[in-house]
Order: structure tokens, then sequence, then C-alpha cells
């Protein structure tokens, strides 16, 4: 009879903390209206580079439903101007995401950075087997300490004189991928530079979590 | 005696009006003379492509960014886009309309080539009742080269025009204009349908003086290795997955023609199936070989890298029933750039070291990735 009631209790205690724990990934989540919240803002990428395109999907506020924007710059000195909007009921949970092209130097200098919010674990899986093993040819290896974020993947490069330098990482249910690519830089410098912008985005989506 | 006097004085006045009236036609002729103004006669406006179709006038073709060109394509001190022909094409006509300081007047129109290798020439065109401004349709005589090039000449316009109104004096008028044209090997076909005109910069340069499929694309291959200053780098790419809401891939060649500087396999054969289809060669598909696997010792496009061996995800090439590979160069000891080279042997054997080698089916932008499953488009 104990017996019994021990296991009965012990269940019992399984289902609450796995529930707690469901509860708890829950919480950690970055929720998809917030997407501008932790995108980089103009300003916030130094020597001079300038957003010339970004691609927004996100929730729409106004409605049910969600809502894709391309915003592009068309030279220096023009504003970033919407060029396209969409609305839709995709019927499901969509999360968001952001892209951004940052240039500079005539556009021969280049930072990509790529924000996607995740709605459940199949789409963190899903985009983190698309962008690490299938839209790039060049390989992404895990790191074995984290650089950002809880899971983090360098572009596996042979030749350590290329003057492009690329990071992914992941936090929460926040996929990241940041490319740089500048002139007359070591791939150390370009390593500090994607580091910082990584570190940046993280502190941004702590504050969101 | 009186009435004497009153008949000379009467034929006296009578001869001084005679003589006033003399006077005054004999100036009005002479101010008629002084003052006519020989009538002048300018090309305004043209259009090389006025009509759907290039039956009988030029190929359509975009802007650098894919977006709808100037038509008129020349007009005086303010326009002058190129034109695009296709290799021995005979049935040319133009549009065009004059300006002049008279509004209606007879023409005969003669068009010749000043400078260079033109699109064609007009003699003793005869064109009654024409009015100031109004658009005329001439027929060129002569035919467009047989090579693909990127050709510019000049035309002289000697216009013989007979005015209606007499205030102006048949005159002859001599204008010179110049242009520059595209002349493609055949027919622009998908994914580059209208050619856009930074990607014929790009072709017919590098195709320039070639009149077969065989050595466009050999030449084509040959320079984007080459010749284009590309630098390989496979971490980025400018085929992007595009998730929300299309679910698709695009090809970005704005941004690829605009920065100029990074490429991985997808861009390089990509960019070969659109530069040989705009200007009508056969080559319009690409390939993904997936992986991953190693390679052996390879030089990719561009001074970044030198020869070594490479672990991709995945390769991208061109195809046309066999490999088109821009992006690297295989075999140190005889190095050579995959042209027109059998995917097993030698290709496979020169690049694949170890790993998984799955060529998947060939495709052409605008229709589905066979790997991904999605739609693919140009922007």
């Amino acid at each position: 009879m104990i017996l019994k009631y021990i296991i009965s209790l012990s269940i019992a205690l399984i289902y609450i903390f796995s529930i707690a724990a469901q509860d708890e990934k829950q919480m950690k989540k970055v929720q998809a209206k917030n997407i501008e919240n932790i995108k980089i803002q103009e300003g916030e990428i130094g020597g001079s580079f300038l957003l010339f395109q970004e691609n927004l999907f996100k929730p729409n506020k106004q409605a049910t439903g969600q809502i894709s924007q391309r915003w592009k710059r068309d030279a220096t000195g023009s504003d970033l101007k919407m060029i396209e909007e969409e609305t839709m009921d995709l019927g499901v949970s969509s999360g968001a995401s952001c892209t951004q092209k940052w240039y500079r130097n005539k556009k021969k200098e280049k930072i990509e950075v790529d924000i996607i919010l995740c709605p459940s674990e199949s789409e963190i899986n899903k985009t983190i087997e698309v962008f690490t093993k299938k839209m790039y040819s060049l390989q992404f290896k895990q790191t074995d300490i984290p650089v950002a974020g809880e899971t983090t993947w360098v572009a596996n490069n042979p030749d350590p004189e290329l003057d492009s330098y690329s990071i992914m990482f992941l936090k929460a249910n926040v996929f990241v991928r940041i490319y740089v690519n500048l002139k007359d830089q070591n791939i150390n410098e370009l390593k500090v530079i994607a580091h910082n912008l990584a570190s940046t985005i993280e502190t941004k989506i702590l504050t969101e979590l | 005696m009186e009435r004497e006097h009153f008949k000379l004085i009467s034929k006296k006045s009578k001869g001084i009006q005679a003589k006033t009236l003399i006077i005054i036609f004999l100036s009005f002729l002479c101010i008629q003379f002084t003052y006519a103004t020989n009538i002048s006669v300018w090309p305004y406006e043209i259009r090389f492509n006025y009509e759907n179709g290039s039956t009988n006038d030029a190929t359509a073709i975009l802007n650098d960014y894919g977006m709808p060109i100037t038509i008129p394509e020349w007009k005086l001190n303010d326009t002058n886009e190129k034109c695009c022909y296709i290799a021995g094409q005979t049935n040319r006509k133009i549009q065009v309309r004059f300006d002049s300081n008279c509004d209606s007047m007879q023409l005969l129109i003669n068009l010749n080539i000043l400078s260079g290798n033109g699109i064609g020439s007009i003699c003793n065109l005869f064109v009654a009742n024409y009015k100031h401004l109004e658009w005329i349709t001439l027929t060129l005589q002569g035919t467009i080269p047989n090579t693909v090039d990127i050709r510019n000449f000049s035309w002289e316009w000697e216009v013989y025009a007979i005015p209606f109104d007499d205030a102006f004096c048949a005159a002859l008028s001599n204008n010179t204009t110049t242009h520059s044209y595209y002349t493609l090997l055949g027919s622009p076909q998908a994914p580059m349908a209208i050619p856009w005109t930074s990607v014929l910069d790009f072709a017919c340069d590098w195709a320039s003086g070639q009149s077969t499929n065989s050595s466009v694309l050999y030449y084509l291959s040959y320079n984007l290795y080459n010749s284009s200053g590309l630098d390989y780098d496979a971490s980025q790419s400018h085929y992007d997955y595009i998730s929300y809401p299309s679910q698709k891939f695009e090809f970005n060649l704005s941004d690829f023609l605009d920065e100029w500087n990074k490429a991985d396999c997808q861009d390089m054969s990509m960019f070969l199936s659109i530069l040989s289809s705009s200007i009508g060669a056969s080559l319009n598909q690409t390939r993904r070989i997936q992986g991953s696997f190693s390679t052996k010792s390879i030089d990719p496009v561009g001074t970044t890298y030198s020869w070594g061996a490479i672990t991709w995800n995945f390769h991208h090439v061109g195809w046309l029933s066999n490999i088109y590979d821009p992006c690297i160069r295989l075999n140190s000891s005889t190095p050579y750039i995959p042209i027109n080279t059998d995917i097993n042997s030698p290709y496979k054997a020169d690049l694949y070291n170890s790993g998984i080698w799955s060529p998947q089916s060939a495709f052409i932008l605008g229709q589905t990735d066979p790997y991904w499953g999605l739609p693919t488009e140009i922007r």
C-alpha cells in the first residue's frame, strides 16, 4: 500500500516537474511580436556601416496574422524606405525573422545579420539544420565552448587568410547568423567584430526572456 | 488748255501710282527673298524597340536592375540607351520623329553610317506630307553582324526638306547621332528572357567576337573564372532562402551585381546560366551535387584561396549535358576550368576525394529547385 502510494507520488511529482520544465521553456522564449526589440538598430554598428536592406517578418499587431516588409536604401544619402509590404493569415504561430544587410566602402564591405525567432522546438531544429548544413556549401562546426548563446557554430574555413568570418548561435528560441566581410583586416579582427555583434544581440535577447 | 493740263496731271499721277505699286511689289519680293528662312529638320527622338517581339525591331531589354528601359531609347540632349539585336538579323525598322522650324513638309531622307559597325542605313526615302514631331517608321538596309559584341556607331542624318510654307526655303539638314547596341547569339531565353543591361555588359564583352554556341559558353565560363575579379567565399551566398511568406529561393542578382565582390558556387553557376541565356546561348540550367564530401586539391575563383582541399556540404555547377563550373580549377598538375566536362570522368575523378556524392536533377532558375522542392526566382 505504502509502495503504491510512493509510486503514485513519484509519478505525480515527475509530471508536475515536467510541466514546470515545459513552462520554464515556454517562459524562456522571445515572443515573436518583440522581434524589433532584438534586431540591430541604425547606429548600433559603428565604423560607418549603413543599413541598406532589411526584410522583416512579424506578427501583425493590428490584427491576427503576419506581416512581411522589405525595406531598402537606394544610396548612402537616402533614407531607408519600405518597398514592399504583404499581410497574411497563415493560421498557425509563425514566429518572426529579420534579415539585414549593412554596407560601407561602396558595398565592398558587408555585414549580414539574420535573426530567426522559432515558434517551436521542431522549428529550431529545422532552422539549425538548414543554416548549418544546407544553405552554405562551407560546413559550419559546433564549437566546444559557445562563443555566444547556448550553442555556437563557426564556418570551417580551410584558409586562415580569408577576409570574411561567419558565426551562428542559438539562444533560447532565437537563431542568429552573422557574416562579416571587411577589407584589410585579419581574421582575428573580423572575429572581434562578429563576436561583439553577437554579444550585442544576445544581450537584447536576454532582456526579452 | 485747262483740260490738256488736267490730262497731263492725270497721266503723271497715274504714272506715279504705277511706279509706286511696282516699287511696293518689288520691295515685297525683295523682302520675301531677303528674309525667307531655310527649313531645318533634325532627329528629336528614336525608338529601336517599339513593338512586341523582335521580328522587325530591337529585342526588349531591361536596365541594370531589371527595371524597364526608357523608350524612346534616344532623345535629343536627354537620353541615349543601348539597344539590342540578334546576330545576323535582317529585318530592322526604327521609329523616328523629327523636330523642325517648320510645321509641314516633304522629306527626302538619307541615313548613313559615319563611323563604327551600325545597324543599317537608308537611301533616298521620300516622306510626303510630314508633320513636325510626327512618328514615322523607317526600314533599315543591311544586316546585323554575325558575332556577339557591344558595338558603337554614329549615324549622319541627311534630310532634304521642302516646306509647304512659303516663308521657308527648301534646304538640306545634316545631323549626327551616336548609338550603342548589343549583338546577341540568339533570342534570349529563361531565366533571362528579357536581359538586364548589367548582365549583357558582361556577356557581350566576355563572348565578344564569338558566333557559335560552344565558343560562347567556353568564353563565358573562362572569363567568369579568370576576368571577373570575384573572390570565392562559401560561407555566404546570393541564392537566399526566403522562408516567409512565400517559401522560396531567390537569386539576388541585383545585390550580386551591386556588390561584385564575393561569390560561392551557387552564385557562379547561376550567374553563368544567366549570362548564357541572356545572349541566347543554350546553357540555362544549374545542378546541385549534394554531399557532404571532401575535395582533392582545387583552386577556387579569385585570389583569396590557392590550391587546397575543402570539405563541402554540397557543390553547384552549370549544366548542359555536361558540367560547366566557372567556380574552380581542377588538377593542380595540369590545371583546367571544367567546361563541357563529363560529370564522372574527368570531373568527379579530379574533384571528389571522399564522402557522399549525390547529383540532384538540373533546373532552371524560375522553376522549382528539386533539392529544396521550392520555387525559385531572380530578384
